[in-house]
This record gives structure tokens, C-alpha cells and sequence, in this order.
């Protein structure tokens, strides 16, 4: 047994040091550029077309196969990048601010400590502990995030790691766009919060979209929007719980994703690495020393839909335009007079035209990019006639406000957002919005419900989070009680009596 | 009004316990079970009927009571729920059951959902037992009688269950809980120890209405029988104004939802003590709002007499609204409010009018090939969806699993506002409109245009190959 292993090993090796085997083999001579090195190497059958066209410039194989020795090689490479983290991460339930333990990977991206990771795994934390491939820990930080994208980046404490003198490696990342379907790709993290491992597969698309119908998928936690402005890589790597967050890469040991749903069957995506330097990029340049990174994007309200199998309704060239389906109240697009079945043709000039699903998140994205407050043409198609409308884009909102625990009346409430008030259909889009009591404490006694709308505390209108706030942070000094919310259920008001026995 | 009349007859029950002989006129004398099982047995009857509408065609049969001597028959609405628009029941028949089963073809007279009743006649007069329901007190641990027929798998057989009172409740709908021998099945006359007729046993959770139902059998009631009665107070009213037939039934709003207001912000008002209501909205050109009631006002009073108490603060506004419509439309009636804490309190008369029109009673449509049904818009849509009165369209009823419609997304409660681009007015217009379409393009799929919760979406149905 342990014989044949060995054997088996041996040959491996033996075929591994051939001429073209694996990229440190590949890059390093201009004996075996081009061609012949695919064809020997990698994809003796069904390549060769593929790779004809591909320009080697470095001399590298175009997509170097998972032969034995180049996964231990790319493993060999990228594990010194890869962290587990531990994460405490931000939630509010039962009227409590709570911190929720949670592990995750994530991938060094540069030298300067930064950790690129999922939003689902570091976004919200609190506290950070990334724990190094040579098992050192280093605290972390927070320093922006992206539910959208589902992206976050943790900082590594430099003091820390040159105090301790500590070494580490980042990982290159790659390019997404130059991903080809069947091309061998692995998946490493720290899943279980085991040590590094890796899961070997190929890419089975680059360009999937998780929507039916134009709806992006599920939201995170059930909350936070996301998968609108991305597609995603799909590979047959299992992604594993605490996987998230760690680097997808291709044979060459290059990040071409960041591994972020398993789905089970052998149906898992990554976030495209394109898109996570961009979001990196944007991030970077927002953050502060006192406030989280973020990305600005541009919104207009508008909800499209492919416009399969409705070219011969609406009389159109195939593959002409994208199906306004619904365009949100109070939006730039409604005060324009856009309207759903309208057909969108261009927009700033350049066609918008949209048949699949998978063709949705870039004709938003495109949308998001504009700089917000920036003026848009469209060109729109209504009743056999083409008109122009001019808007100007407004910053895009997530329904998920800003959020506060209240200790001593036991809830928790947050800022309502316009998207939150289009959402729960309120005719009022500001206020706060109660997002759970604390069982036995005196908002629960009071009757007081999640989704409870808050208009008036005590005497005092409160407008947003922070006049709310200072209502509150004034009545505890005060030790006032009892106090009366006032609040909006459904169509009706309700009122709250809270009382309190201050200590 | 309700009760003043249940504290006379408390007070009745004391005289007869003190009196003694004096009252014996009053309390007929006690009857033994097996006397009241041969007594009752002839007044129950099977109710059953045939469905054929969108869900499918089914055979339904439940537990009635002969209530008159020309035989008008009552039962639970569960066997007859609002889901079934009357146009999709027929073939209505009684059946007195027995070794010689009697079956007897009859007609739907009417549902009333606010005493939970459905009646039902034989089309051909004949005499029968009835059953004389009656007001009357219980108190708790009294022995209570209900007889009632058994499942099918039983041949109907008529049974008699002996019980406890356990517990008399407020709720919403005042309901009697028994000890755990229970009582009879759904539909069941209720009888004290003298087998005078004291209540009904309504639809309730782990219980069928059905007697031919697969799923629940002889073996089933044996070992988990219902507990909890209506007393006959809730549904008098209903059994001696009887729906009419061929006619909706006139039930009256207020045009407010109401609200319950706890102690504590009670209290806040200065209405310590009282039985309180909060006022949620009013809705344009209600009775309500002609009266001048506001959102937010707390109402007191119906009628000079404080509101009656639930057992929890919710119920209270519903056992108003229970009793505002149990009365007739256009009564009048006043509510005493308050308005501003420091300020007097407001009376408001009232004419209470009929409510607006309720999804079951509103027309509706079949586009069987992609399987679904639409009916007209009724209040209840436009209010719930934040729409204007007047909305043109009409609102998908219902979806066939695994039909056209459904694959293609299409939701019950959707509301259709355009068909192959041309606006819906009606659905009058929209059966025709789609009736047309289908003439001149069999094959053709159909585009809607749909306002959700909260949006509008275009959905494109393609017909069944």
C-alpha cells in the first residue's frame, strides 16, 4: 500500500517536471512559450482553439492545468496569504446591541496588511482577530465594507505585527475577465476554522447570476441587499462554512475571486476579483481613521427586466433595449415621467440592451458608476414613439439604516431610509423605525413591536436617528417616567407607555 | 345590551336556585342523557353539497341542526368558507340519516360569518324536529350535554357526549371550554342538564367540519374531541333574522379599524378603569368619518354605556366591532370619545351603513387555459394596497398550481391593470377583452401588467402547448 503510493507520487513528480508543468516551470524560459506547451500540458484535447488565441506575453501558459505538483505549488504560494479570521460582529435582536462570534477566511492583499474578506464574514465586526498561516494572531480592524458586493477589508494591526516582528505574505490578484470556463481553479480558506485547505475544481461560468427574474437573490441576514451590481463565478470547488472570505485563484496562484456561497451539488460562486478591486479601490479612498470606507454608487429607482420573449409584443428588433418593469416612488426616474413597460433603448447614448438575467447586473452597475448627481439620458420607447428623459442620479440607500440599541427601555431602532419607506410602504420616508424589543423590558411591557414607526417621543417629534437620540439620551438624565411614544402600526397610531426604574 | 340581558338571566338563575319550587315553572325538570339522545337525534341532519370551481370538484358533508319545523338547517361556515364564492357550490343536499337515510335536495339560503353560520333549506317542505336554542347561564362545573353525528366511516350515527363547564370566556366571540370528555363534533347542538338548547360547537383547531374527510374519522373524534362551545347569546340574533335569499347579507361598519388601548396609556388619559378603544383610521365617506371621528380618538362609550371588557386589551375593540355589527344598517347609535386629554369628552351620533363589498361576494372570472381567476376590485384591495378608491382593474383571485399563470409568477392578489397593453377597466371588459384575444391569437401569450405590494411588474403568460 504505502508502496504503490509511493510510486504513484514518484510518477506524478516525474510528470510534473517536465518542461511545462507548472508556472514557476512556464515562467521562467522562452522554451516552451506558446502553443505546444498547452497542447503538451494542460489541455491535450479540447484547448488548443481556445489557446491559439490568447497572447502569452509573459511566457506563461495560458491556463496552467491542476497537475499534482502545480496544486502543491499554488498552495505553497498563496497559503502564507490566507488568514482565519474571528470575528465579533454587530447585530441588534431583542432590543440589544449583540456581538455574534463567527469565523471566516480572508486573503492578504497587499504589504501593507490589508485583508480583503466577505461583508457576510467582516462587515459589522466589532472585533477582529486574524490569525496568520504561521499562527500568529494580530488584531484587526474594520476599515470599510460593501454589503452589495458582499465585500469588506480588515486592517491588520501594523504596530502589532512589527512590534512581534512578525512576517507575512499577500497574494497577488488576477484578472476575472480573462477566466474561461472549465479552466482548473482551487478554493482555499479556513473552513471549520481548520488550518488552510484547499478544494480543487474548475470554473463552471464566469457570468452567473444568482436573480430569477431580475431580483437579485437572497439578502444577507435577510436584510442587506446584495448581488446587484455583480455576477458571479461559479466553480465545483466546495465552498465551505468558513471558507467565506478566502481567495479563489487559479492555477498560477493568482486571486480570481473571493469564495462566497457554497451551494451545495457542487454549485458555488465567488465574487469576481474585478469587481472586488474596484470595490477595494473605492473603499480605500473613503476611509478615515474615524469612519468606515464605503462605495458611493448612483441610483435612479428603476427595476428592469430582460426583455426575452417581449420583442415580438413590443414590436423590437431582437435583442433591442431592456423592459422598465417598475420604477420606485419618490425616485428620479418617477419625477421624470418614466413609467413601467416602458422600453429603455439607451441611456447616455449607448445602447442598453438586455435579453438574460445575467445581463442585469452590468446595465445597473453601469447606472451605480455614474458619479451621483450627475445627469442621465434616456432614450425610451413608449407606444411606437422614442422620447428623450433627462435625471440626474441621486446616492444610492440600502433599506438598512443606521442602527442604535436604547439599554433601558429594551429596544432597538433605526434610521428610516427612503428605500426602508418604499419598502414597508410608509407615506413618511424619515423617522426611526423599531427593530425589536427586549422581552420583560419596558418597551416589550409597553406593547411596543418591531416595525413600529416612531413619531413622537413624549411631546417631541423626532425626525431621524440622532434627533431621536437626543429625545432619549435626555429623558435618562432626566429619569424621566413614564414616557409615551407615540408611534405608526400599519395605518393607525399606536401609543407606548414606557416606564422605567432608573438605577 | 348584551349585557343586560345576560345579567337578568343571572339573575333569573339566582331566583330559581333560591326559590326553589317558586321558580320549578321557569327550570323545566332534569332530563337523563338517554332521553335527550332520543329527543335531539331526529333534528340532525347531514349537510352536503358538491364544489366545482377552481380548486377542483369535491363532495363536502357536515354536521347541521334542524332549526325550524319547515326545516331550515344551520352549520358552520367552515363547511361552506367565504373562499367559495357561491357560483361554485351546487347539487345542495340534507340527508336524515339512519338504516332508511333520507336525502332531501335543498337550497344554500345564506352564510351569516358574524354568527359563523351557514342555513340551508329542503327545496320540498316537509315536517321536522327543531331544535329551540335558547339564552341561558351556565356556571362553571355544570354538566353539559351535546349530541352530534358521527363521520361517514360511522354511517352518520348520532352520539351523545356528557361534560364538564370548565371556564366561561370573553373573547372576541364569547366561547364555553368544557373538561376533557369534550363535546360532539363541529355543528353540534350544545344542552344543559334540563336538554334545553344552550349553544352551538363551532370550528376549532385539530377539529374537521367535514364528516367525509379522509383525514379524520370516528377514531380521531373519539380520542380528541372539541372543548369549547359558542353560547347560543352569540348567534340568536342570526337564527331569528336568517339571511335572505338570493341576497347579500346587510352587514353594517363603522368605517374605522379600531384598536386596544392598554391600562397604562389609559391611565395617561385619564380614562383609569374604563374599557377603551383607540380609533386607528378613518376612512373616507364612512360613517365614521361623516360622524367626525379622528384617528387617534379613544373611544369610551356605545351608546351612554361603557364598552365591554375583553379579557385581554385587543379584544375589546373586537368585541365592539362584533356588537356594532350585529346591528342593522343604518341604526344609530352614539360614541362617547375623547379627543384631548384635558378637554370634555365628544358625542358623536353615528348611522352605521352597510359595508363595502368583500372579495368572496364580488364577481369573478376563470381564464381556465392559463389557469387563473380574476374578480372585481373591492374595498378591501384599494385599502390594503395603498390604492385610489376608484383603481380600474381587477384582482387575480386565484393561481392553479403548476399551471401557465403560475410558472409564469403571476400572485393571487395581484391586481391586473393592463392586458396586452389596453388599460382594464372592469371585469366585465377584461373577460371580454381576453375572450377576443383569444379568438384571434389561440397561441398567443398574453402580457399583464400587475401592481404588487410594491411594485409594478409586467408578466408574460404563455398558453399551455
Amino acid at each position: 500500500m504505502l508502496r504503490g503510493m509511493m510510486i504513484l507520487v514518484l510518477s506524478a513528480t516525474a510528470l510534473a517536471q517536465g518542461p511545462c508543468s507548472a508556472p514557476s516551470g512556464c515562467g521562467n524560459g522562452t522554451d516552451c512559450g506558446g502553443n505546444d506547451c498547452c497542447m503538451a500540458a494542460s489541455r491535450p484535447a479540447s484547448a488548443p482553439a481556445k489557446c491559439a488565441q490568447r497572447r502569452v506575453e509573459d511566457s506563461d501558459v495560458p491556463f496552467p492545468s491542476a497537475t499534482p505538483q502545480a496544486r502543491i505549488d499554488v498552495c505553497n504560494e498563496v497559503f502564507p496569504a490566507v488568514v482565519r479570521l474571528d470575528v465579533k460582529q454587530e447585530s441588534y435582536s431583542e432590543g440589544k446591541r449583540r456581538l455574534s462570534q463567527g469565523i471566516g477566511s480572508g486573503v492578504i492583499i497587499d504589504d501593507q496588511g490589508r485583508i480583503l474578506t466577505n461583508f457576510h464574514v467582516a462587515g459589522r465586526a466589532a472585533e477582529i482577530h486574524v490569525t496568520l498561516f504561521n499562527k500568529e494572531r494580530v488584531p484587526g480592524k474594520l476599515i470599510g465594507d460593501d454589503h452589495w458586493t458582499d465585500l469588506a477589508i480588515v486592517q491588520m494591526d501594523m504596530d502589532v505585527v512589527r512590534k512581534k516582528n512578525i512576517a507575512f505574505k499577500h497574494a497577488k490578484l488576477g484578472n476575472s475577465s480573462d477566466l474561461v470556463p472549465g479552466q482548473d481553479v482551487m478554493a482555499i480558506g479556513t473552513p471549520f476554522g481548520l488550518a488552510r485547505t484547499v478544494t480543487l475544481g474548475i470554473v463552471s461560468n464566469t457570468d452567473r447570476t444568482l436573480a430569477q427574474d431580475g431580483n437579485a437573490g437572497a439578502k444577507i441576514d435577510g436584510q442587506y441587499e446584495t448581488g446587484e451590481f455583480n455576477n458571479w463565478i461559479q466553480i465545483d470547488a466546495a465552498i465551505n462554512p468558513g471558507n467565506s472570505g478566502g481567495p479563489t485563484v487559479d492555477m498560477r496562484g493568482r486571486v480570481i475571486g473571493i469564495n462566497t456561497r457554497g451551494g451545495g451539488q457542487n454549485l458555488n460562486f465567488a465574487i469576481p476579483i474585478d469587481i472586488a478591486r474596484e470595490v477595494i479601490a473605492a473603499i480605500l479612498k473613503t476611509a478615515r481613521p474615524d469612519g468606515k470606507g464605503y462605495v458611493e454608487r448612483s441610483d435612479l429607482g428603476i427595476d428592469f427586466k430582460p426583455l426575452q420573449n417581449f420583442e415580438d409584443y413590443y414590436r423590437l428588433d431582437i435583442n433591442r433595449g431592456v423592459l422598465i418593469n417598475n420604477v420606485e416612488r419618490f425616485s428620479p426616474a418617477q419625477k421624470a415621467g418614466l413609467a413601467t413597460q416602458d422600453i429603455l433603448l439607451e441611456l447616455n447614448g449607448q445602447p442598453t440592451n438586455v435579453r438574460f438575467p445575467e445581463e442585469l447586473a452590468a446595465l445597473r452597475k453601469r447606472i451605480a458608476d455614474l458619479p451621483v448627481g450627475s445627469e442621465v439620458r434616456l432614450s425610451v420607447r413608449r407606444d411606437g414613439q422614442t422620447r428623450q428623459l433627462t435625471m440626474k442620479t441621486v446616492r444610492l440607500q440600502s433599506a438598512v439604516g443606521e442602527e442604535r440599541e436604547l439599554k433601558l427601555w429594551g429596544m432597538s431602532v433605526r434610521n428610516i431610509t427612503r428605500a426602508y419607506a418604499n419598502e414597508a410602504r410608509l407615506d413618511e420616508d424619515h423617522g426611526v423605525v423599531i427593530t425589536s424589543v427586549n422581552p420583560g423590558y419596558p418597551a416589550d411591557k409597553a406593547d411596543l413591536k418591531a416595525g413600529d414607526a416612531i413619531l413622537k417621543v413624549g411631546k417631541t417629534p423626532v425626525a431621524d436617528l440622532g434627533e431621536f437620540m437626543a429625545a432619549y439620551d435626555r429623558l435618562v438624565k432626566e429619569k424621566a417616567t413614564p414616557v409615551v411614544i407615540e408611534a405608526r402600526r400599519g395605518r393607525g397610531p399606536v401609543f407606548g407607555v414606557i416606564k422605567v426604574s432608573y438605577p | 345590551m348584551m349585557l343586560t340581558k345576560y345579567v337578568r338571566n343571572l339573575a333569573l338563575a339566582a331566583v330559581a336556585l333560591l326559590g326553589g319550587c317558586a321558580a320549578g315553572s321557569k327550570t323545566p325538570a332534569a332530563i337523563s342523557a338517554a332521553q335527550l339522545y332520543e329527543k335531539v337525534t331526529p333534528s340532525l341532519v347531514v349537510v352536503q353539497y358538491t364544489y366545482e370551481g377552481e380548486f377542483g370538484r369535491r363532495d363536502f358533508a357536515g354536521a347541521g341542526v334542524v332549526v325550524s319545523e319547515s326545516g331550515m338547517v344551520v352549520t358552520s361556515m367552515r363547511l361552506f368558507p367565504l373562499e367559495f364564492p357561491d357560483s361554485h357550490m351546487r347539487d345542495f343536499r340534507i340527508i336524515i340519516p339512519g338504516d332508511d337515510e333520507v336525502e332531501l335536495e335543498a337550497v344554500l339560503v345564506g352564510r351569516d360569518e358574524r354568527a359563523d353560520l351557514a342555513f340551508l333549506r329542503p327545496k320540498q317542505a316537509r315536517p321536522f324536529t327543531a331544535v329551540r336554542f335558547e339564552d341561558l347561564p351556565v356556571s362553571v362545573g355544570q354538566s353539559v350535554y351535546s349530541v352530534g353525528l358521527l363521520p361517514k366511516d360511522s354511517a352518520y350515527k348520532s352520539y351523545i357526549v356528557e361534560s364538564q363547564v370548565a371556564a366561561t370566556l370573553r373573547g372576541p366571540m364569547p366561547q364555553v371550554m368544557v373538561s376533557a370528555d369534550g363535546l360532539a363534533t363541529v355543528g353540534s347542538p350544545v344542552f344543559n342538564a334540563q336538554g334545553q338548547a344552550i349553544g352551538l360547537v363551532p370550528y376549532q383547531p385539530d377539529q374537521s367540519a367535514l364528516l367525509n374527510a379522509d383525514k379524520y374519522r370516528t377514531h380521531d373524534l373519539a380520542k380528541n374531541p372539541p372543548r369549547f362551545y359558542v353560547p347560543s347569546r352569540d348567534f340568536l340574533g342570526s337564527l331569528s333574522h336568517p339571511p335572505t335569499e338570493g341576497k347579500p347579507m346587510q352587514i353594517p361598519w363603522l368605517g374605522a379599524p379600531l384598536t386596544g388601548l392598554k391600562k397604562e396609556v389609559a391611565e395617561l388619559f385619564n380614562l383609569k378603569g374604563q374599557a377603551v378603544v383607540l380609533v386607528g383610521d378613518v376612512i373616507p365617506d364612512t360613517p365614521a368619518a361623516k360622524a367626525g371621528l379622528k384617528a387617534g380618538d379613544k373611544i369610551v362609550k356605545l351608546n351612554g354605556q361603557p364598552l365591554q371588557r375583553g379579557d385581554e386589551p385587543e379584544e375589546t375593540p373586537q368585541i365592539l366591532m362584533r356588537t356594532l355589527r350585529k346591528m342593522d344598517v343604518g341604526a344609530r347609535i352614539t360614541l362617547t370619545v375623547m379627543r384631548d386629554a384635558d378637554k370634555p369628552l365628544i358625542e358623536l351620533p353615528v348611522t352605521l351603513e352597510v359595508q363595502p363589498r368583500q372579495p368572496h361576494q364580488a364577481k369573478r372570472w376563470f381564464a381556465e387555459d392559463l389557469g387563473f381567476s380574476v374578480r372585481e376590485v373591492v374595498f378591501a384591495d384599494t385599502y390594503s394596497k395603498k390604492l385610489p378608491a376608484n383603481q380600474a382593474g381587477v384582482v387575480v383571485a386565484f393561481v392553479r398550481q403548476g399551471g401557465s399563470a403560475a410558472s409564469a409568477r403571476l400572485g393571487a392578489g395581484d391586481v391586473v391593470t393592463k392586458l396586452n397593453n389596453t388599460q382594464v377597466k372592469d371585469l366585465e371588459q377584461f373577460k371580454s377583452l381576453y375572450q377576443q384575444f383569444r379568438k384571434n391569437s389561440p397561441r398567443d401569450a398574453a402580457v399583464l401588467e400587475v401592481i404588487r405590494e410594491r411594485s409594478t411588474e409586467v408578466i408574460r403568460i404563455e398558453p399551455p402547448q
